[in-house]
This record gives structure tokens, sequence and C-alpha cells, in this order.
């Protein structure tokens, strides 16, 4: 065991002394997140964001309550929110902080009535996303009035579809995440409020405001908040956990944590390969002639890449952090309050993404061999998973990249059931792992 | 007397690509005595490395066994490696470390440590003379100093056995000189045994104890440099350089002619006497060499000169002792360094 710790140190002890590969590690997904945070999520106004065309298609029917999907119409269209019980709220520019924009600054939405003519609009490039809200919309995010029928209600979450378009892949996935944004409250909301239905269903809409008191990113909250509008009793504790992110925080927490997964899959496969670099300097079969079992060796060959990935994606956590601290100018941790559950979920993403790298070089023949198939293998999982900006649907699952990033967002925005992502990225990890050791020990042969 | 290493019919298989086998060593069996020097002098790609291979369980024999200090390599490697340093051909050194955290790595690596381990690492880095330059990274070091260090981290264990393959390959006439007085202290000072493969004839002369010359895989000849010149008639050669003569043949008839002569060898390297002029002119060679073997060379010298000397002029000549080199070439046909 201290065999295998010493050679998994020496493996660890090198990456740290090699300047141009932390450069590579480190700071070049640093740079693609930062510069991808700066263009499409600049709130310091640096730089000037485009405009982002938008479809909006409102379906919902509304129900009881009103229609709170003619609500998050509104709020991504810029336009007076109205309300069936209250004076209509002008936006004006005195109602924002100063510092803020306004989302028609970051979108040029325009309302369609027909789903299709929407969808065939993002197809053709006419806009870059349609937002679809669905015809329940209301009927899902608000549970049943009645407190009997309660206790047997699940909650469901809202199916507000995003079509998005590959060919501006990044636009789409900032609208993604600004209707995200605007209907998270709605659904959070709904679910902070079991306890207390009877109050907050004498205006759902105090959810919003209450959620977004300090939401600083979006004007259209600025004018949703008004403390007078009903009298609410929310649970503090349940807000507490949730965390409202601005654009630039979370596109650092895609996009960065993409990257990091991403690069993590480089570290990967290059330091499996670097068996073959051991081999060809006979440091290997010095290795192999001391009284060190080939068992020994491989796994602690393995063992300092597992630690080298942890550590890469962890700094790289920590790093993301530390932008979105500074570019805040207040502390800013992007990765939630649950400790346990980051942990098991950065781990679980190592050993996902060293089963990658343990695989790949094990099916290759030769080390050429593994270059190319371990860049073939990082660039098709990082297109799948959306590193690249964009993601394909379902397929986006084969991708580990996908798991990792998802649990990441849910993580950031306060949600902890990762349950799934953990389950996806352990089961995916040990089997590439056990096959890809396998293949590998074959290649340990001198 | 007592074997610390013994082989029997030890032999490697490779399997080219094209499953072509490649017979790079064919069961051969020695023996190597406690606290000597012994050479295995072959040409390049005799199986020098492998045989060591397999005698320090880096690779599987395809048959035979051998025994390190008593224990099976194939039955029992783990108290067999634990005897055993290996100086591999290739400086097998991490080159982003320095010269002392090789040490140390390697040294955990025989389960060492603590203070145990910083004793012996003095103790190779004051032996292989590593003192000034032990915190420097290896790749920012000369050829010979890699070597050297190549050479210490064979020696952390202790072992009774060590086994160098070629240590001095690419290495200069000063560091060359150093390792050579290295592998004699090793054996003058610490008693322990080496098995040393070079195919330089001259290192082998001045090193060993004992020899094996392997060619091809096979060991075929095996003994002191005494007793193997003596095993092929430790003849002497009479090597004279002379004008090529217009009528060879007259000449050498009559060196044959000699009762003493047991063999005359005529040699005469056109394309090589061709080139060192260079340029495109073509030339015959003006010069030939006769080689003359006989029992007592230096007795013989004058009466050859007197045959000679009235048919071609000549331009030097030379007695040479029986030599490895002559040892081989009696046995394969082929000179050493080709
Ligand atoms: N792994 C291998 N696969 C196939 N053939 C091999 C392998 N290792 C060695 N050989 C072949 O076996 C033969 C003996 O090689 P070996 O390295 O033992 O020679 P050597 O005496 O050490 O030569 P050198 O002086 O060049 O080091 C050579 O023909 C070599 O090509
Ligand atoms: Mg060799």
């Amino acid at each position: 065991m201290e065999k295998i710790l010493t050679i998994a140190w020496k493996e660890l002890y090198t990456v740290s002394t090699d300047r141009v590969l932390l450069l590579f590690m480190l700071g070049t997904p640093l740079a693609i997140s930062l510069i991808i945070g700066l263009a499409f999520g600049s709130s310091g106004g640096e730089l000037t964001i485009g405009v982002i065309s938008v479809a909006i298609v409102n379906l919902d029917q509304g129900g009881v309550e009103g229609n709170l999907g003619e609500t998050v119409a509104s709020i991504l269209l810029s336009q007076p929110i109205a309300r069936s019980n209250e004076a209509t709220c002008q936006l004006s520019s005195e109602s924002a902080p100063a510092e803020t924009r306004p989302l028609s600054d970051f979108l040029n939405a325009k309302r369609l009535d027909d789903p299709e003519l929407a969808r065939a609009g993002v197809d053709e490039g006419i806009y870059a996303a349609a937002v679809i809200i669905p015809a329940d919309f209301t009927s899902k995010v608000n549970p049943p009035r009645d407190p009997s029928l309660l206790e047997q209600t699940q909650l469901e979450k809202t199916q507000v579809e995003v079509y998005g378009s590959g060919a501006s892949a990044i636009s789409a996935t900032i609208v993604r995440s600004i209707t995200e944004t605007v209907i998270q409250p709605f659904v959070t909301a709904s679910a902070a409020i079991r306890g207390t239905v009877q109050t907050i269903f004498a205006n759902p809409l105090n959810a919003i405001e209450f959620l977004n008191a300090d939401e600083s990113a979006f004007a259209g909250f600025a004018c949703a908040y008004n403390p007078n509008l009903g009298n609410i009793s929310l649970e503090r504790q349940a807000l507490d956990k949730v965390q409202a992110r601005s654009a630039f925080e979370r596109i650092l927490v895609r996009f960065g944590s993409a990257q990091a997964v991403f690069f993590s899959l480089f570290t990967a496969w290059t330091g499996v390969q670097s068996v073959y670099r051991d081999r060809k300097t006979w440091v290997l079969q010095r290795l192999l002639s001391s009284p060190t079992s080939r068992w020994s060796i491989l796994a602690g060959k393995l063992l300092g890449v597992q630690w080298v990935i942890v550590l890469q994606i962890l700094l790289l956590l920590v790093f993301l952090s530390i932008i979105a601290s500074v570019s805040n100018g207040a502390f800013t941790f992007l990765w939630g309050n649950n400790w346990l559950a980051l942990v098991m979920l950065l781990l679980s993403v190592s050993l996902a993404v060293s089963g990658v790298g343990v695989f790949v070089v094990g099916l290759a023949r030769t080390p050429e061999q593994a270059t190319l198939l371990g860049t073939m293998v990082s660039m098709g999982l990082a297109l799948l998973g959306g590193a690249f900006g964009f993601r394909l649907g379902e397929f986006s699952k084969l991708s580990l990249i996908f798991w990792g990033v998802d649990g990441f967002e849910s993580l950031s925005s306060g949600d902890t059931a990762i349950e799934l992502n953990l389950l996806v990225l352990l089961i995916q990890g040990l089997i590439l792992f056990s096959v890809g050791s396998w293949l590998f020990n074959r290649r340990v042969q001198v | 007397m007592d074997a610390m290493v013994e082989t029997k019919g030890l032999g490697k298989t490779f399997v080219r690509k094209d499953s072509t086998p490649i017979h790079a060593v064919k069961g051969v069996s020695f023996s190597i005595h406690r606290g000597e020097i012994f050479s295995l002098l072959g040409p390049n790609g005799a199986g020098k490395t492998t045989t060591i291979s397999m005698i320090s369980g880096l690779i599987e024999p395809s048959e035979g066994d051998a025994y390190i200090g008593g224990y099976s390599i194939r039955q029992q490697p783990r108290q067999a490696k634990q005897l055993i340093g290996v100086v591999p051909q290739e400086i097998a050194l991490y080159p982003e470390l320095t010269a002392r955290q090789n040490l140390w790595f390697f040294g955990r690596m025989y389960s060492l440590r603590g203070k145990e381990l910083r004793m012996r690492m003095d103790e190779v880095i004051e032996f292989m003379d590593l003192e000034e330059r032990q915190h420097d990274r290896i790749d920012t070091f000369s050829g010979g100093m890699k070597r050297r260090v190549n050479i210490g981290v064979g020696l952390l264990n202790r072992p009774q056995l060590v086994y160098m393959d070629e240590p001095t390959a690419g290495v200069d006439p000063q560091n060359r000189r150093r390792i050579l007085d290295t592998v004699f202290r090793l054996r003058d000072e610490y008693q322990m045994t080496v098995l040393y493969t070079t195919h330089l004839m001259e290192e082998a002369e001045e090193l060993s104890d004992r020899i094996g010359i392997i060619d091809y895989g096979e060991i075929i000849a095996l003994g002191t440099q005494a007793e193997l010149t003596e095993r092929i008639g430790a003849e002497d050669r009479l090597v004279i350089e002379v004008k090529r003569p217009s009528d060879e043949e007259t000449l050498l008839d009559a060196l044959r002619a000699h009762p003493q002569a047991s063999k005359v060898a005529y040699q005469v390297d056109d394309l090589k006497d061709g080139d060192r002029r260079g340029g495109n002119t073509v030339m015959p060679a003006e010069e030939a060499v006769l080689t003359v073997y006989c029992q007592n060379g230096r007795k013989l010298l004058a009466e050859v000169l007197n045959i000679i000397a009235q048919q071609v002029e000549i331009s030097s000549i030379e007695v040479r002792q029986p030599d490895l080199e002559a040892v081989f070439l009696h046995l394969t046909g082929r000179a050493l360094r080709d």
C-alpha cells in the first residue's frame, strides 16, 4: 500500500512541477469560461451583449388565480405585468437598481401564438430560441387549493420548452438560462409553500417577489417586488436554500463546470498513457524488477491520475467562484451549500473521467492510437455533453459531462437532489474503470 | 563453488507482429559465482538484455529457469528480487525529478523508509560522487552523470548481485574509467557479485573474472580469458600491412609453405580504400593485410619478414597475442565489432 501511495504521489508531484501542463489544465478552461461568461453574461457592462432574438409562445390556459404563463411571458417580453387584481405594474427605470440592466438589453422577444411557427423560426435562424409555455403551466405550478387534496398530490415540474438552435448555441443556452431563472421561483415557491398553501394563494406572485428580493440581474423582477401585496408568511429556511444566480454566474456554472470536466478528460487519458513513456525509458522495467507487484504499479499510477483529476476539477471550481466573487465584488460561492453533495459529485465525476482515461488507453494498441482515440473521445463527450455551448437533447445524456454539469447546476441552484447524477456517474465510472484496467493491465507487459 | 546465479536451459522466444518467432535467447545454462565479475560479451542483438531481463524477473522465460541465491525467479520472484540490483541499459530515471528524489522513489520501491532510506541515499550519493548535483533535476545532467545516477539507483537496496547492462554506453573516457573503477569497488569493497554486459572486448578483458561470449542467443564460450584463448588453440597472429604485390598468389604460397604457419589470411579492401581517399575516382586498393596464424609469433617474425620482404614493400607489422576478438573471430568467423 505504501508503494502504491508513493507511486501515486510521484504522479501528482510530476504534474505539479510541469508549468506548461498546469497552464493547459487550469488556465485554458478558466480562460474559456471567463471569455464566454464576459461575452454573454456580463453584468458589469464592460462588454456589450448581443441582443438575442427569441420567440415567446404562451399556451397557458391559466387557473383560478390567473395566468402564470402570461406573467412569465411578460417578464421575458419586458412588458408590464398584468395582474387580475392589481394595478398594472410599470417597468420603470427608477424601480430597478442603477447598475442593473433591463432584460430587453439581452432579449429581443417577440410574441407568437403558434408553437410550430416559433420552432420553424428557430430552425430558419430567425430566432436563437423559442420559449414555449405549456397549456397546463399554471395548474402544474399551483398546488391544489384544497388542503385535503394536497396530501396526495405530487408537485410536478413545469414543462416549459426552450427550443434552441444549434447554429446559435450559446445564445440558446443563455435564453434557456434566463428562462430558468424566470421560472424557477414559481417552481421553488410552490415547493416551499406546501405547508402554508392558504396564505400563499392569496397571490402566487408573492413567491417571486420574495425570492427575488435581492435579485438584481433582471429588471422585470424588480417591478414584481411589492412588499405590500398580500400577507405572506413564507418559511425563511426554505428560502435560504434557493440561490438566485445572475446570468454571468449561471454561465460560469454551466460552461465553467463543463470545461472543467472536459479538460480533466485530457488529464485522464494522457496521465494513464504516460505508462508508455515509462516503458520506453525503462522506468517501468526498473519498477517491475524491484520487489513491487505489477498490480501495485498499476494501482499507483491510476490512483495518481485520480488525484490529479480531483484536484484539477476542485481547483477549477474554486477559481470559477473566485471569478464570480471578483465580478460581484463580494464573496460568491457558486456551488451551493451542501458540502457533502458537492464532494460526492466531485468524486463521482472524477471516477467517471478517469474511467474513460483507463478505458481509452486500454483499448488502444499503441501510444499513438491512444492519443487519437483519447482526443476523439474527449471531443465527442464534450460535443454531446454541452461543453461547446449546446446540448443535443436526449443524446447529451450519453455524456458524463452532461451528468456532471447537470449536477453542478443543481447544487449551484440549491437543489441537492442529484442522486441520479451520482448514480449514473458512479456506475459509468466503475464499469469503464474495471474494463479499462483489465485491458490496460496487458499494456503494462514489457 | 557457490553459485550466485544459475540458469538452466533459459530461453526466450519473442513473437513478432507477423507471428514470426524471434529466438532471442536459446536455452542457455551458465552459473555466476559469488563475488565475481562476470561479463556477458556479445554484439548488438546477441541477447544480453533479454537474458538479464529474464534473470531479473522482468520478462517470463519461454523455457528453463534461473536461480538467484537459490531462489527460482519463476517460483519465488519476490525473494530473488530482493537480492538483485538492476542497472538497465537505458537511463531508467524520472527526468523531471532530482537525483535525490529518484533515489528516494526507487528506495521506497524496496520498502526502505525513514532514516534507513536517507542513510542509503547518502551512501549511494557519496559512492557515486553525486553530492554537488544531488538536488538538480536529472534532465539537466550530462550523459555521464545520468549514467552514474542510473547505477546508484541500482545499488540502493545493497544487493548481493548487481546487473549492469552496458553501463558505459555513450559515456566519455573519463566517466567510463570511473564506472569501471566502481565495478571493481563493488566486488572488492562490498563483496558484491556483478553481471556486466558489454559489446566492448576491452571492457570485458579488463573487468572480468570470467566471461561468457554470447552470439545469436547462445553462449558460445565461457571461462576466464586465459581459458578462452587457450581453447581456440591460443595462436598468435602476425598482422602485416603491405603494398599490394603484383603477384599475390606466389607470395601467399610461399607463406603457406612455412611449416609453422597454421593459416594465412589475405585481405584487400578496395571499397574502404577508395572511400578513405574520397572523391569519385575509382581507385583499386594499394594496400593489403596479411594475417599469419602461428604458435609463437615473435619467433616466426624474422622468418616471415624474410619471405615477404623479397616480394613486397611492408608498411607495418604487428604481433598480436590471442584476445577475445580472436576468440570471437575463431568461433563465429565474424569480427566482434561488425
Ligand atoms: N520485446 C521484444 N520483442 C521482439 N523482439 C525483441 C524484443 N526484445 C528483444 N528482441 C529481439 O531479441 C534479440 C536480442 O535482443 P537484446 O536486446 O537481448 O540484445 P542485446 O544483446 O541486449 O543487444 P544490444 O547490445 O543492442 O543491447 C534482438 O534480435 C531483438 O531485436
Ligand atoms: Mg541490450
